[in-house]
């Protein structure tokens, strides 16, 4: 089943409603200033790509999509199952990151316009 | 020198003719005038509102943030910097609606002309105050459609001068008809530009609702401000006092801590939901506006009683503090 442009859009909003939620307790259990500035660029880039999805419809098509859109959900549920499972701030801090990109990346390929 | 009694006559004739079939509509181009600068005083009330929500949420993230970060001490002295791009995302909004406040003043100078020029013996000119009310909704359409991403219209152009007529009633009717198309005109593209910032609106709000929420819990928990000011808008909505020491309870009790933080978030969704809610209104009282300005100089009379209506309501949400503030 193909994903829609809705679809797309809550995808990158969970992923920084989620983020924005656990900055505070991240923020908390940050080590050192580096730890702290990525957690918070972290959850920028995840704002920034969910303005821009919601500005532009993520309405394009095709195979390069589906798996940008596939990516990004993989790369959620394993930011999930990091939290789940209580895993060290490097730990997540690293699959947030790379969530970020994951959603970003979605968003350049599914803005069709 | 003297007429012949024929062309006395045919002069009459022209003329009574031309004032029955013509007659300037004053009494109701000054309904839409008095309709049309209610309107846009009613909704420039609410653009400095909505530019403050907008704006604000640099300032709450930097106390959230620092207060999040210092809960951890050792990292309390830890330099964050500002992150350029989500501030110029919010700048660019707050400086669209800002314009939107500019455009909605000139189109109610612009009504104000035409109240004057359906006056009954107006030598008023609402052509200049029209044509500043076209400069400013250009300004805003220009802005808030490339903020949004739709196709940017064509702009509109200005209403000519020297328009009129022999006889002076013929040419206060063309005068007042060519006024109120401009005019139409205008509020139509501030209705379009309108709703894409309504829709950019959108986007930001479900960020900026948790920013907010967070701030308040932020200084809620610091001990800033007292529990009872987040749960005051609910207690006035049902229409109890709290007891003398009630922060003292919440203080004392997990329990309604825990509740007051949940309501603080409420109450920032409920603020956002309002902002929507008028967003919605400004746009129907403009379309029944416009709607309103299409009869004008036909047959029929005109109502504004569905603008007031709405703009009631936009007045009212205002009134009851859902402001955002």
């Amino acid at each position: 089943m193909t994903s829609s442009a809705q679809d797309r859009l809550m995808e990158v909003y969970q992923s920084y409603g989620d983020a924005y939620d656990r900055r505070a307790a991240d923020l908390a259990a940050a080590q050192s200033p580096d730890q702290i500035n990525a957690i918070l660029a972290n959850v920028n880039t995840l704002e920034c790509a969910y303005l821009e999805a919601a500005r532009n419809a993520l309405d394009a098509s095709g195979p390069a999509i589906e798996q940008a859109f596939t990516d990004a959900q993989t790369a959620r549920a394993a930011v999930d199952a990091a939290y789940q499972n209580a895993k060290g701030i490097v730990e997540k801090i690293r699959l947030v990151g790379s969530l970020a990109k994951k959603a970003t990346a979605l968003v350049k390929a599914a803005h069709g316009g | 020198m003297r007429r012949a009694p024929s062309t006395i006559a045919a002069t009459l004739v022209l003329a009574l003719g031309l004032s029955g079939c013509a007659t300037a509509p004053r009494t109701e181009a000054g309904l839409i005038a008095d309709a049309g600068i209610k309107a846009t005083g009613t909704m420039q009330t609410d653009v400095n509102t909505l530019a403050g929500h907008v704006t604000s949420a640099d300032v709450t993230e930097a106390f959230t943030q620092r207060w999040q970060i210092c809960a951890n001490p050792q990292n309390c002295g830890v330099a964050v910097p500002i992150d350029a791009r989500l501030f110029d995302e919010r700048r660019k909004l707050a400086v669209a609606i800002q314009l939107r406040a500019r455009a909605l003043g000139a189109l109610g100078e612009a009504y104000g002309a035409l109240k004057q020029e359906a006056s009954y013996d107006a030598r008023a000119d609402a052509t200049s105050a029209t044509n500043d009310a076209v400069g400013a909704v250009n300004d805003f359409a220009g802005t808030i459609f490339k903020l949004s991403g739709a196709p940017l219209p064509a702009p509109i152009v200005a209403l000519a001068g020297n328009i009129g007529g022999i006889i002076a009633d013929h040419a206060q009717r063309r005068r007042i008809l060519a006024a109120n198309a401009k005019l139409r005109e205008i509020a139509q593209r501030l209705h379009d530009g309108l709703k894409q910032e309504a829709f950019v609106f959108d986007t930001v709000a479900a960020a900026t609702e948790k920013q907010r929420a967070a701030a308040r819990i932020a200084l809620f928990q610091s001990g800033l401000i007292p529990g009872t000011t987040l749960i005051k808008p609910m207690t006035d909505s049902l229409g109890v006092q709290l007891s003398p020491g009630a922060d003292a309870t919440i203080a004392a009790s997990p329990a309604l801590k825990a509740a007051v933080t949940d309501t603080a978030k409420a109450q920032s969704l409920a603020e956002t939901v309002a902002i929507q809610g008028r967003y919605q209104a400004s746009l129907a009282a403009l379309e029944a506006l416009i709607a309103e300005q299409d009869k004008l100089g036909g047959k029929g009379g005109v109502s504004l009683a569905e603008v007031d209506r709405l703009l009631g309501t936009i007045v009212a949400s205002l009134a009851a503090g859902q402001g955002g503030h």
